[in-house]
């Protein structure tokens, strides 16, 4: 372990663990560090929802007095505003929830309880969850901390902004479409979307039960394979989850990539991808080339180009019918995109989303036939479009709003709609300044390999090392 | 906005207790390729099997075999 650094938030998820453990600092000035930090540059960055700052305190106490020896022992954690404890608000981004106090632990909170971890504070989220830009006209977009007039990606933008600004070691996500690792991709940090059924979602709130997943946004990958070893397996509260044995996520993670076969996708993933953002990723593929991959293109069934409007179509089913009650007796507390989106599933005839819920089966098994009998990661860009300007995309519902959202989710939808595991990491910057990332997508439950992958990539580039500077916020 | 004579417009106010007509709505077939033609192209998505949770049991079958429990 590297000795910690001045401000211990700037420590890494795995170095500020080993230092509690070690009883190196405490577990109250790790929380107050992070009650500060949250409070300054959270607030600043509008990625805060809400913090007890009391009882903050007193979780941290009780872990110093009695410090055990779970994984994330005295870590102070902050999550999106949408995983239920009982007794504490969890408004979900909406005016629609506000005031809203849940009954029922979130199986992923509950995990994470159990291996000592605290949670300090409610992170901002696009309304509902349903919104890749990160916009809410609720609570206001929240700012991405390498250039505040930009968009931090949703719908965990609180997450990805908190995580990247170092205000939080790590945050729980949800991604539907697209919403752990677009944030992650715009705020340059690491985000997890699952395999359908590895995180437990009891207790967290629904968007669409076919394709919503939990998972982390962390800022290096190590600690990104520590979170989900906590979060990942069987919850007999969610019978959806998968009793699949869960892999050491960590014991392999500094294996490298000789001997691995990584794909290039020849058709999808790169259309519309603009030159830079091109360069980037090719310089990407060398990295991991140089490391001792094998690179080598992999064809993929043609009806992946139309994974996103099949995604998008079930989200839109799936929420009109969670929603509709609402929307017909408050429809002035929903923002204009979210009641545009959630109304549009209304015109969704029932046969149509229950033959786009049947394509899944037919796709995932034409796609692991084409990929994965051939490689052992499919590589892509995360995003084929530069970080929108939140003035720029703040769109509504209009027909302008549909062909960003379609963009914006180009790369990361169609891994929804196979239910595959798909990690987005950091791959620098643009000439803009702003992060550029790279998705590895891997076999159902081989979030393992990812992870290998991924730090493989992460230890020849070392990006997370670099951090954002807080002196130009104040002014946008 | 659409006015009174929109299909759509007259199909929502007979269907739905709010009028979704007088607001903003993403409608993909206004937007994009329509409905049918998606599920079409990509494969049609009928299935007469008697399975109801096929998906599920094929993820889990193509987990790395060190992975099966």
């Amino acid at each position: 372990m590297t000795a910690l650094p001045v401000d211990p938030c700037d420590a890494t998820l795995v170095d500020i663990a080993k230092a509690l453990a070690d009883r190196k600092i405490s577990s109250l000035e790790v929380t107050q560090a992070t009650l500060a930090r949250l409070n300054d540059r959270g607030r600043a960055l509008n990625n805060v929802a809400g913090i007890d700052a009391d009882d903050a305190e007193a979780q941290a106490k009780a872990a110093d007095a009695n410090l055990g020896d779970g994984p994330l022992a005295g870590v102070p954690l902050a999550h999106k505003d949408m995983f239920y404890r009982p007794g504490r608000l969890s408004e979900c981004g909406s005016k629609v929830r506000a005031g809203f106090m849940p009954d029922v632990l979130s199986g992923a909170l509950k995990k994470l309880d159990g291996a000592g971890a605290l949670d300090v504070a409610r992170l901002n989220m696009v309304e509902f969850a349903l919104g890749v830009t990160g916009h809410n006209d609720i609570t206001g977009a929240v700012r991405n901390p390498w250039n505040p007039a930009h968009v931090t990606g949703g719908s965990s933008s609180g997450s990805g902004s908190a995580v990247a600004a170092r205000c939080v070691f790590g945050a729980l996500g949800s991604d539907t479409g697209g919403s752990v690792r677009l944030p992650a991709a715009c705020c340059g940090v690491v985000g997890m979307k699952v395999t359908q059924g590895r995180v437990s979602r009891f207790g967290a709130m629904p968007l669409s039960y076919t394709l919503d997943t939990v998972g982390p946004l962390t800022r290096t990958v190590t600690d990104n394979a520590l979170m989900l070893s906590v979060l990942a397996g069987y919850d007999a509260d969610d019978p959806s989850s998968a009793d699949v044995v869960v892999d050491d996520y960590l014991g392999g993670i500094e294996d490298g990539v000789s001997g691995l076969k990584i794909g290039l996708p020849t058709s999808h993933f790169m259309d519309g991808m603009s030159a830079e953002l091109a360069e980037r990723f090719d310089a990407a593929v060398q990295v991991l080339k140089s490391a001792g991959a094998e690179i080598v293109d992999v064809d993929l069934p043609a009806e992946i180009r139309h994974a996103n409007a099949l995604t998008s179509m079930i989200t839109a089913s799936e929420g009109a019918a969670l929603h509709q009650h609402w929307m017909e007796t408050r429809p002035d507390d929903y923002g204009k995109q979210t009641f545009g989106r959630f109304g549009g599933g209304f015109l969704i005839p029932a046969s149509r989303y229950i033959q786009a819920l049947n394509l899944r089966t037919e796709m995932l098994a034409a796609f692991n036939a084409l990929v994965f009998e051939n490689v052992d990661v499919m590589m892509t860009p995360m995003m084929v479009v530069d970080v929108p300007k939140i003035a720029d995309s703040d769109l509504g519902a209009g027909a302008d709003a549909a062909a960003l959202l379609t963009k914006v989710g180009h790369c990361s939808r169609p891994i929804n709609f196979l239910g595959l595991p798909g990690l987005s990491v950091p791959s620098g910057f643009t000439k803009a300044g702003l992060p550029s990332s790279i998705q590895f997508v891997g076999k159902p439950f081989d979030e393992a390999t990812l992870y290998r992958v991924a730090r493989a990539y992460e230890r020849e580039t070392e990006w997370p090392t670099q951090a954002p500077d807080p002196a130009g916020w104040e002014a946008a | 906005m659409r006015d009174e004579t929109d299909p759509i417009r007259v199909w929502l106010k007979k269907t739905k207790s709010i009028d979704l007509g007088d607001r903003q709505i993403i409608d993909s077939q206004r937007t994009g390729q329509p409905i049918g033609e998606i599920v079409s192209e990509a494969g049609g998505g009928q299935v007469f099997d008697t399975e109801p949770a096929r998906f599920y049991r094929l993820i889990q079958d193509l987990a790395p075999k060190r992975a099966s429990s």
